[in-house]
This record gives C-alpha cells, sequence and structure tokens, in this order.
C-alpha cells in the first residue's frame, strides 16, 4: 500500500485529531489532507506527474510536510532539503535528479533561482492556492519510488538514496507495530526532513493516528529548548541523535525534573550512545529505551533494546538484531560469515532495503553497509566502526573525501586532508591545508568557501595550515599523526 | 554592570573577539565583521550558539530569552549585539 495512503487514512478516521505541530502551525489531519490536496492541485497544473522528482527545499513546517504528501498523491517522488542547505548544493541535487519543480519557503524564495536552475516550474509554498480539483490519491505500487534522500558522496557528487513506498512501509509499519503506538501518542522530531531518522517519526505518527511535533532545524541543539520542548509538548515517543540527548542532560536540566509520566519510548541511532548517558537515561525514566541502526541505503535493519545487562557493559550498546523483516549477517575478510566473537562487514537484504541510488545502476544482492561488526553470543551484533573514509558528525553522514574535494577547489589550496578527532558531542571536523606559497585563505573565507557548495554540517570546525602534509613511508597521507594533531590541539584549548 | 550600560559598539567588538578567539583559530587574517553572516557560513551553529550564550550571560551580564533564538536574530553580529543591548 502506498506510504501517502496513511494520512488519507487518518483524516477519514479522526479527522480533527492534530496531526503536524510545526513552527507555523498546528493542523489537524482533515487540514493537512485539505492543504496536501490544494498544493497536489497546484503542483499538477504545473505539469508534475507519475514518476516525476519534485525537490522541497524548506525549513521544517506544516506546510512542508502537506507539500511532501501533495507530491506523493500525484504519484511523484520528492526529494527533501533542509531550509539551511545552500543553493549550490541544492542546484547539485538538481542536476542529479532532474527534477519537474522545486518547492521551498519564504525565506529562500530570493535564492530559488541559482537553486533552481534548469528546473522551470518553481513553486514557494505558503501561498494562497485555489481549491483543488482533487482528491488526489495515485494508486502507487510496492516498488515505485516515494522519496530520495541525499547523502554525502566521495567523489563529491551528492548520492541519492531512492526509497520506494514498499521500503518505507516496510519499515513503518513494523515500528509501529512494535511501539503499539496510538492515537494519543506523541512524537517528536527531532531530524531535519532529509535525514532518514525523521520518516519513523512523520509516518510513525501517520500510521498510528498521532500527532507529531516538529522541532525547528536551528533549535535542535539549544539544549533548555529541547528540555522544554519534550516536557511542554507531552512528548511520547523521541527519537534523536545520541548527541541531543547528551547535551539535553549536560546543558538543558533534562535529569533535573522527574520524567514526563506520558514518555514511554527513548530511540536513538545515527552514532554510538556513550554507556554513561544510557545509564543516566535509564535511572531517570522507565520509558523503553532503544538503540536503532541502519544505514539510509536500508532505514533501521538492528535495534536493540536496553537491558539491564546493557547497563553493565563498558561500551555503547550493540546495535542488536535484525528488524522490519530483514536478514543481516557479518562477512569476514576472507569472504566467509563470521561465527561468533568474529569481526566483519554487516551485510543486509529484506523488505526495507533501497533498490538503488537515483540515476545508478540498481543494487544487485544484499546491501553491503561498509560497517565493521563483532558477532555477539546471541547473535547480534556490536558496531567497530567504518571499513572507509565515511565518518559520523552528530549523526550526519559525512565523506571525508566530499570535503576535501570542495577544499581543494579552492584557487590557492595545493593540498589538504581532513580528519575527525573528539567524541560525541565533542567530536569536530578538522582540515589540513598546505597552499601554493602565495596569500594563504583566512579560516573564514574557508569556511565560506565549503558553506557555499555542502550542508552545513559538513564546514569544518578547525582550520590548520601547514607547509606540508605529512607523509607515511609508502607516500599515503598520515591521517593517524593528522588525527593525533587535532586532538591534542583541542584538548590544549580546553584546558 | 549589566549590558544596558555598554553601548552598541563595545558589545559588538566583545562578540567579535570572542568568536574570533573562541571559533575562528583567532582569526588571525581579521576577516570576521560585524555583517559576517554566521550560521549560513557556519562559524557558528545550534550547538556553538549555546557556548555564545553562555559567554553573554557571563561576560555581559545578559540573559537571551529562549524566545529570542532564532536564525534571524543570530545572522551576524550586528544582530546580536542588538539583541544584547535592547
Amino acid at each position: 500500500m502506498s506510504l501517502h495512503q496513511l494520512v488519507l487514512e487518518a483524516a477519514a478516521r479522526h479527522p480533527e485529531r492534530v496531526a503536524v505541530s510545526g513552527p507555523d502551525a498546528t493542523v489537524t489531519y482533515r487540514e493537512l489532507s485539505q492543504r496536501a490536496d490544494a498544493l497536489a492541485g497546484h503542483l499538477a497544473a504545473q505539469h508534475v506527474s507519475v514518476g516525476d522528482r519534485v525537490v522541497v527545499w524548506a525549513s521544517k513546517s506544516a506546510e512542508c510536510v502537506a507539500a511532501m504528501q501533495a507530491v506523493l498523491r500525484l504519484g511523484a517522488v520528492y526529494v527533501p532539503v533542509d531550509g539551511s542547505i545552500p543553493p549550490a548544493r541544492v542546484a547539485a541535487i538538481v542536476r542529479d535528479c532532474l527534477p519537474a519543480a522545486v518547492c521551498t519557503d519564504p525565506e529562500n524564495a530570493p535564492r530559488l533561482a541559482p537553486a533552481a536552475r534548469g528546473c522551470p516550474q518553481r513553486l514557494v509554498l505558503g501561498g494562497d492556492f485555489a481549491a483543488p480539483a482533487g482528491p488526489f490519491d495515485h494508486p502507487s505500487a510496492a516498488e515505485d519510488p516515494a522519496y530520495i534522500l541525499y547523502t554525502s558522496g566521495s567523489t563529491g557528487r551528492p548520492k541519492g538514496v531512492r526509497v520506494t513506498h514498499g521500503n518505507a512501509r516496510a519499515f513503518v509499519d513494523w515500528w509501529v507495530t512494535e511501539l503499539a503506538a496510538l492515537p494519543e501518542d506523541r512524537f517528536a522530531n527531532h531530524a531535519p526532513f532529509g535525514f532518514d531518522l525523521s520518516v519513523l517519526d512523520l509516518y510513525g505518527a501517520f500510521a498510528a493516528g498521532a500527532s507529531v511535533h516538529l522541532v525547528p532545524t536551528e533549535l535542535s541543539y539549544a539544549p533548555e529548548h529541547l528540555t522544554r520542548f519534550l516536557r511542554e509538548r507531552g512528548i511520547s515517543i523521541w527519537y534523536s541523535v545520541p548527541s541531543a540527548l547528551s547535551l539535553m542532560i549536560r546543558e538543558g536540566g533534562l535529569l533535573d525534573d522527574h520524567a514526563p509520566p506520558c514518555l514511554r519510548a527513548v530511540l536513538f541511532a545515527g552514532e554510538p550512545c556513550p554507556i554513561p548517558t544510557v545509564r543516566e537515561l535509564a535511572a531517570w525514566t522507565g520509558a523503553r529505551l532503544l538503540n536503532l541502526y541502519g544505514p539510509t541505503e536500508t532505514n533501521v535493519c538492528t535495534f536493540h533494546e536496553v537491558t539491564t545487562a546493557t547497563l553493565e557493559m563498558d561500551r555503547p550498546p550493540p546495535i542488536g538484531k535484525a528488524s522490519s523483516g530483514n536478514t543481516v549477517w557479518a562477512v569476514t575478510d576472507n569472504g566467509q560469515t563470521a561465527g561468533v566473537g568474529e569481526e566483519g562487514e554487516l551485510l543486509v537484504t529484506g523488505p526495507t532495503v533501497m533498490p538503488g541510488y537515483w540515476g545508478r545502476p540498481p543494487l544487485t544482492g544484499p546491501y553491503r553497509t561498509g560497517d565493521l561488526v563483532r558477532v555477539l553470543p546471541d547473535g547480534s551484533f556490536d558496531y567497530l566502526g567504518r571499513q572507509d573514509g565515511l565518518v559520523k558528525l552528530r549523526g550526519h553522514r559525512v565523506e571525508l573525501g566530499e570535503v576535501e574535494a570542495t577544499i581543494a577547489q579552492h584557487p590557492e589550496v595545493l593540498e589538504v586532508a581532513a580528519v575527525v578527532a573528539g567524541a560525541g558531542l565533542l567530536r569536530h571536523l578538522d582540515v589540513f591545508v598546505a597552499t601554493r606559497g602565495g596569500a594563504a585563505p583566512g579560516v573564514l573565507s574557508l569556511k565560506r568557501h565549503v558553506a557555499e557548495r555542502l550542508p552545513r554540517y559538513m564546514i569544518p570546525d578547525v582550520v590548520h595550515h601547514v607547509p606540508a602534509l605529512p607523509r607515511t613511508s609508502n607516500g599515503k597521507i598520515d591521517r593517524t599523526a593528522l588525527a593525533a594533531r587535532a586532538d591534542s590541539a583541542t584538548k590544549e584549548k580546553l584546558r | 554592570m549589566t549590558a544596558a550600560h555598554l553601548s552598541e559598539q563595545v558589545v559588538k567588538d566583545k562578540l567579535i573577539e570572542f568568536i574570533r578567539e573562541t571559533f575562528l583559530s583567532g582569526d588571525p587574517d581579521r576577516e570576521l565583521d560585524e555583517g559576517t553572516p554566521l550560521l549560513e557560513w557556519g562559524v557558528i551553529d545550534s550547538m556553538r550558539i549555546v557556548v555564545l550564550l553562555a559567554f553573554i550571560r557571563r561576560e555581559l551580564s545578559t540573559d537571551i530569552p529562549m524566545t529570542q533564538i532564532s536564525g534571524a536574530n543570530f545572522r551576524n553580529v550586528r544582530k546580536i549585539a542588538a539583541l544584547v543591548v535592547h
């Protein structure tokens, strides 16, 4: 069944229940559904049709959610891009997915021309659109794409993960059952819409006829705000990267008051959650604590529910066992399935695994995550790290190669290496830059250079100017030495 | 002393000095000015805003209410200084 059926069904069952509470408005299922039809009518008049892509470049809002629903109702494919993403990056996404239309919010409207270059149909959300000719309800099949999520690509070109209606439904339906979500539930949405964590928040709420409460992106790491948001909105299901929870505990006074009784599940994903944070949460609330794992390409494919045994561990909680009907296993260096105690790369196959990247050959066989895991005695998995240059910064995927390729485009830069150092909240992205000997570009101009081309979470935190990059004996850039230097420079500063 | 006693120019200077030292490795090329788009160029982000708010509270004796924390109010040093003084 198509993904957009969830809102249509909820609107038929209980039209007056709140569906979305955003910074712009709080809307009921009836209002959300009507607005989605109005926007769908407008897009249809602009010749958006079955299978077309529509980029939705906007800050989080109820209107933005309605736009995503409108696209699905036409049988088209939405491409969510956060409003903070620079126009040059949006333009790269537009060049890759060749959308039939680009929608944006009034704030980004003045920058729409460079962002949507090559795409004639443009729509500024929030306007007054004529009553729709709808209702629109294209019967998309399970194998039809529903949305495309763009992630960092190692070559400097963004990669679009194509997610089908069947993929999304298998994932959402499984989790709604696991969480036994009800119309009374209140889901928090912390992640931006271009980040796959948001799929569970939005569609989990819609599947249950519950409400979803949007945290504006610029407040997503404002600790006191987040803590107050959780309490005042009466959130029952919270899902975020662990960094946000750590920040709420350390800076937002989350544990100062008793846990709200309505809070019944806290989910985290995107990076390992430090065990002290897990212990603090478990001591504070009786809510279920769930560690979810899965790259964008597979949706959530494994999970671990925190138990008293987990709390006694001296490492982050395991990523656990398969979820959402998937099959997962690890393969060792010599190609064998890893047994208990052995390490290997995690492979995934099943209903939530994407059919492939947009515009690239389809995926054949299981998806290779590139993540190293260890098999535990009960058959579940511990996460060990990456096999390549992909790193996580507060849950966001960052290909170091993409950061390097972007900085290398600067005319004064001779060579550059990017490394990450530190853990959790204090994790930072450092770049080491050797210049051509002329005037070295300043820290601010390098940040600006990256800011104009990549998402904000890929902007370097620290820029080190060096005469030349250190090399290992076989001539490779000595990344271990650079990481150690980045680490000690930070410790120096904190001292 | 409260921020009301500080002129807007003094507040701007203090903010620029703090941002240079804390987020821009000292800004040796003196590139930062009061109009530099701080959020857009990644000089501050939603995490570093917390550090900046602590500085404003401690050094400028001003508590910025949470309702005032928005992308528009933290766009550049000029905007932040206006928020502190008024």
